[in-house]
């Protein structure tokens, strides 16, 4: 794809000036659960110079970790990373490029997170996709087949993906998501499902996120995810996380109160009294 | 000689360089055994375990397993299977009365570690000759100072067999097949190895564990052993093709006998297809200008008598898997696999292979590919097919049996340098299918479905539930977008500026503003198509539900048969053909024996009807894939009411597929014990 770059940031593309975004640097690592991250790679992988990437989607409940699987496998292909938040009011240009009015009361064309990885060769997460409707998702509907290019009306420009750009969708199951048509649900494949992690693997993910946490703490916070998952409780990891990190606190603040108790108090506070019932004491 | 099998040749010993456990290399022991006839065979197994191992020969096609103990106390286990090829070897030798021996050594070192050989595939493809000429061109890996002396020990009881007369063929892991031959020529020292081996216990393997040591599923197994004498015949009968609604009362008042055995003669049927249908034939090529879809209902041409000995194709192989599972899973849930989520499925299980270096997916993979590129109930029916090994009943007459878990095996690693394995302590990934339960004689669900006291599944009336929601939100924000409206700005933003209108009249200079007006009421019923049934007969189950709380709606509906498929005890699948909602609840009569609606031309009007007559609202949502009848909207508004018409393409087909599927339980009760037989909702 022919453009001018002007500087880092901005490129001249048959004759509009566009203003790039700039790639998300976040401290994400993928732990455990390899498979998904394989089944990721793979459907990015592209075999020939007429091999096209697939695009996939990940789902699963929320706080398993998509959006980190996600960057961290874009990231490991040594690619700027660009995470789009969908809502419900993104609308089509929101998603390709919007324009806004300068000081100087001029038009000035703005790249989304998702054009910029594709003029960059870079890899754009559209995190939450389905919270956002059908319209929005038609815009990229050639951009999801063979095709690989979007239309965007605003600018009249027809923009081609650069050969190096990868897609992957989150998507989440609740009562606030729309549903996506079957002409985009056919281009979003293949549908990878993360769940919930295995005690080791858990135990891992805590490890990694809360370095400075004691292990006891780790481990009554572990039991508790387990028991929660094997009664199919809706607790995630991040749950877990966000208990234990206030645990850490509440012992650092007070020498009186011991693991347990510092736990099963994060508990309350984060979770409910509810949660308290699959603590193993 | 011919291009699909190849030995290295020393005197009258042929030594055939193989892929341990790998199918392509048992097929190759097999055609290669028939062409040399052979007096003595010899396996690289140790000689220590070789009465239990030609004990557990005898038994095929029934799988047992060798457990044992190292010295150090380190449990072993050798599993023996059919496509495999040290155990073709021994398994022909005995059939053909020759001598068949284990010649290794008994090190007693468990040593495990990975050899990076290319996929057995590639030896198919490229020819087994050229196949080892190009692993010993890139040179094996490392070698172990135990290999030397089983090697030597091997070469020196090689050396005596020679001194018996006769051909003798022997086969060996690739690593060790030049230097034995090299071995052979020199003089060498007698092995210090254990000649007897104590406590080696010999065990029939219980079927739920093959998928968890047999490192080629066991269809493939299945389909090997189908082929060794000859091809198995064309089936004749078509189990599982979908009963006619008749057939399936007929079933149900007969108890559902047949409907386990089906299931299991079906995966045997399967099995014989996919065996006559699986060997290398460079001539066929697939219909000119034929579809996905047409190619996965094309059962190609009959096969040559000699099929049986042509080579297996593996690639053919996993196509034939797929299109018998297809056709399982049209049966079940009554979905076809559309074009898309075939080639989907082949281009990601592709590179699911290639990212761990093979050219094709193996079992897990191929199971992980069927659920992210279709979903969990095609990936079941691909699971159930790859586990079908019919020879393996739960009991023996002649051993006891034993299970064996995945958490003590190697799984994930794929070729061992020894044949005993040592488990070990990792852990695998478990299928990505739920294990469904089955009945303990057949009959026991269909028993339990008296037609008393029907009642639904909580988990899917909230699904239903929550899309007659999102239609009826869908319906009120359609409408308020025909109504919506554009003007330049001059005293009121109203709803916002709408930025495209401004941009588009940027030279005006003007702002433009947008006004939604919402409508007045709201959706009161909601009527869902699947399937218009216009002759009549594939939606005979005519039924009215009432809301059993404040916040659940009214529900009439026309589905599939009543027990024509029991997936639990008094619990019946269904599928909807459409259906009606209407909030609040306990208001509708019996739509389907009401005289007013006979006089209406088919079911879908007759749920239309339904709606436009209860509804409190003023709108009522009609989703199907054609709109209905001019006359309904004339109706409708002489009611005071308006039909909101929604095409069913623009709903996700997932969405759709999970709707449509639902449960009947026989009574109340059963929703206690529902959640262990009904999955994916």
């Amino acid at each position: 794809m022919s453009y001018k770059q002007v500087s880092d940031r901005r490129i001249l593309m048959e004759g509009v000036e566009l203003y790039l975004v700039h790639p998300d640097e976040l401290p994400m690592a993928w732990v455990g659960q390899q498979e998904c991250w394989k089944q990721l790679l793979a459907a990015w992988l592209v075999v020939e110079p007429q091999d096209i990437p697939m695009n996939p989607r990940l789902v699963g409940k929320p706080g398993v970790g998509k959006t980190t699987l996600a960057y961290a496998a874009g990231r490991s292909l040594g690619r700027e990373v660009y995470i789009y938040q969908a809502t419900m009011d993104t609308r089509p240009e929101d998603l390709l490029i919007t324009p806004v009015i300068s000081p100087e009361a001029k038009i000035r064309y703005v790249a989304s997170p998702l054009v910029t990885a594709m003029i960059r060769g870079g890899v754009c997460v559209l995190d939450e996709g389905n919270r956002m409707s059908e319209k929005a998702w038609a815009s990229l509907a050639p951009l999801l087949d063979h095709r690989r290019y979007i239309e965007s009306i605003v600018t009249g420009l027809k923009i081609r993906a650069h050969k190096d750009f990868r897609f992957v969708a989150t998507l989440n199951e609740d009562a606030s998501t729309y549903e996506l048509p079957e002409y985009i649900h056919s281009r979003l494949q293949p549908q990878i499902m993360v769940d919930f992690p295995q005690r080791e693997e858990e135990l891992r993910i805590l490890r990694e996120n809360l370095p400075f946490c004691q292990e006891e703490i780790l481990r009554y916070v572990v039991d508790f995810l387990q028991k929660a998952h094997e009664a199919e409780e809706r607790y995630t990891v991040r749950d877990g996380i966000n208990v234990a990190r206030y645990a850490v606190k509440l012992l650092r603040q007070s020498n009186s109160v011991d693991a347990i108790s510092a736990v099963v108090e994060g508990m309350r506070m984060i979770l409910g009294d509810e949660a308290t019932q699959y603590l193993k004491l | 000689m011919n291009g699909f099998w190849f030995t290295l040749q020393h005197e009258r010993l042929h030594i055939m360089p193989v892929l341990h456990e790998r199918l392509e290399f048992a097929e190759a022991v097999r055609l290669a055994l028939e062409e040399i006839r052979p007096q003595i065979v010899a396996v690289e197994l140790p000689a220590s375990l070789e009465s239990h191992v030609l004990r557990a020969v005898q038994r095929l096609p029934q799988v047992s397993v060798l457990l044992y103990e190292s010295s150090r106390g380190e449990p072993l286990y050798l599993p023996i299977c059919p496509a495999d090829p040290l155990v073709e070897a021994l398994r022909w030798a005995m059939e053909h009365g020759c001598t068949a021996c284990c010649v290794d050594v008994d090190i007693d070192s468990p040593m495990l570690w990975h050899e990076k050989l290319p996929d057995s595939y590639a030896a198919f493809r490229l020819g087994h000759r050229e196949f080892y000429q190009a692993v010993v061109a890139h040179g094996l890996q490392e070698l172990h100072p135990w290999d030397r002396l089983r090697e030597q020990g091997m070469a020196l009881r090689l050396q005596r067999l020679l001194g018996q007369g006769g051909q003798v063929f022997f086969v060996c892991g690739m690593a060790h097949a030049q230097r034995i031959l090299e071995d052979l020529r020199s003089k060498l020292p007698e092995p210090m190895d254990r000649v007897q081996r104590k406590g080696v216990q010999l065990f029939h393997l219980h079927p739920d564990s093959m998928v968890e040591i047999m490192t080629e599923p066991p269809l493939f197994h299945t389909i090997y052993e189908m082929r060794r004498k000859g091809l198995p015949p064309e089936p004749q009968d078509n189990a599982l093709e979908p009963p006619s609604s008749a057939q399936g009362r007929l079933r149900l008042l007969h108890g559902g006998a047949s409907m386990m055995q089906d299931r299991a003669r079906a995966c045997w049927n399967a099995a014989q297809w996919c065996a006559r249908r699986c060997h290398r034939d460079l001539q066929e090529s697939p219909a000119a200008g034929a579809g996905l879809r047409e190619l996965l209902e094309d059962d190609g041409p009959q096969p040559p008598a000699h099929a049986h000995k042509l080579p297996m194709d593996r690639q053919k192989l996993l196509w034939r898997w797929l299109q018998r599972a297809a056709r399982m899973y049209r049966y079940r849930t009554g979905e076809s696999l559309q074009p898309w989520q075939v080639h989907g499925l082949m281009r990601f299980s592709r590179n699911y292979a290639l990212l761990e270096g093979r050219l094709l997916p193996d079992f897990f993979q191929w199971v992980a590919s069927a659920k992210a590129c279709v979903d969990e109930d095609f990936a079941y029916e691909v699971w159930e097919l790859g586990r079908t090994y019919p020879w393996q009943g739960e009991n023996s007459t002649d051993l006891p049996t034993t299970r064996i878990r995945g958490e003590d095996l190697w799984l994930g690693m794929r070729r061992l340098r020894i044949r005993p394995r040592v488990p070990r302590k990792k852990r695998p990934q478990a299928f990505p299918v739920r294990q469904r339960k089955k009945e303990t004689h057949p009959g026991q669900w269909a028993e339990a479905l008296d037609g008393e006291a029907l009642c639904s599944y909580p988990p899917e009336d909230l699904l239903v539930e929550r899309f007659g929601g999102y239609l009826r939100q869908k319906g009120v924000r359609l409408l308020s977008e025909e109504r919506s409206r554009v003007e330049p700005f001059t005293s009121s933003l109203l709803d916002g500026i709408d930025l495209r209108e401004t941009l588009r009249n940027w030279h005006e200079g003007r702002i433009y503003v947008r006004e939604t007006r919402r409508v007045r009421g709201g959706v009161g019923a909601v009527v869902v198509i699947f399937d218009p049934d216009e002759d009549g007969r594939k939606y005979p189950y005519c039924m009215t539900w009432y809301g059993e709380h404040e916040q659940e709606s009214d529900m009439a509906f026309y589905a599939t048969p009543l027990g024509l498929k029991m997936v639990g005890p008094g619990i019946s699948r269904c599928e909807y053909g459409g259906f009606v909602m209407s909030y609040p609840p306990r208001r509708m009569g019996d739509i389907w024996k009401d005289p007013v609606y006979q006089v209406l031309g088919s079911k879908p009007e007759v749920l239309l009807m339904a709606a436009l007559d209860y509804t409190l609202e003023p709108y009522v949502v009609y989703v199907a894939a054609r709109p209905p009848r001019f006359w309904f909207h004339t109706l409708a508004a002489r009611m005071g009411l308006k039909i909101v018409y929604l095409p069913l393409g623009q709903f996700s087909s997932a969405t759709l597929k999970r709707l449509r599927g639902f449960h009947v339980l026989s009574g109340r009760d059963k929703r206690l014990i529902a959640k262990d037989y009904i999955l994916g909702v």
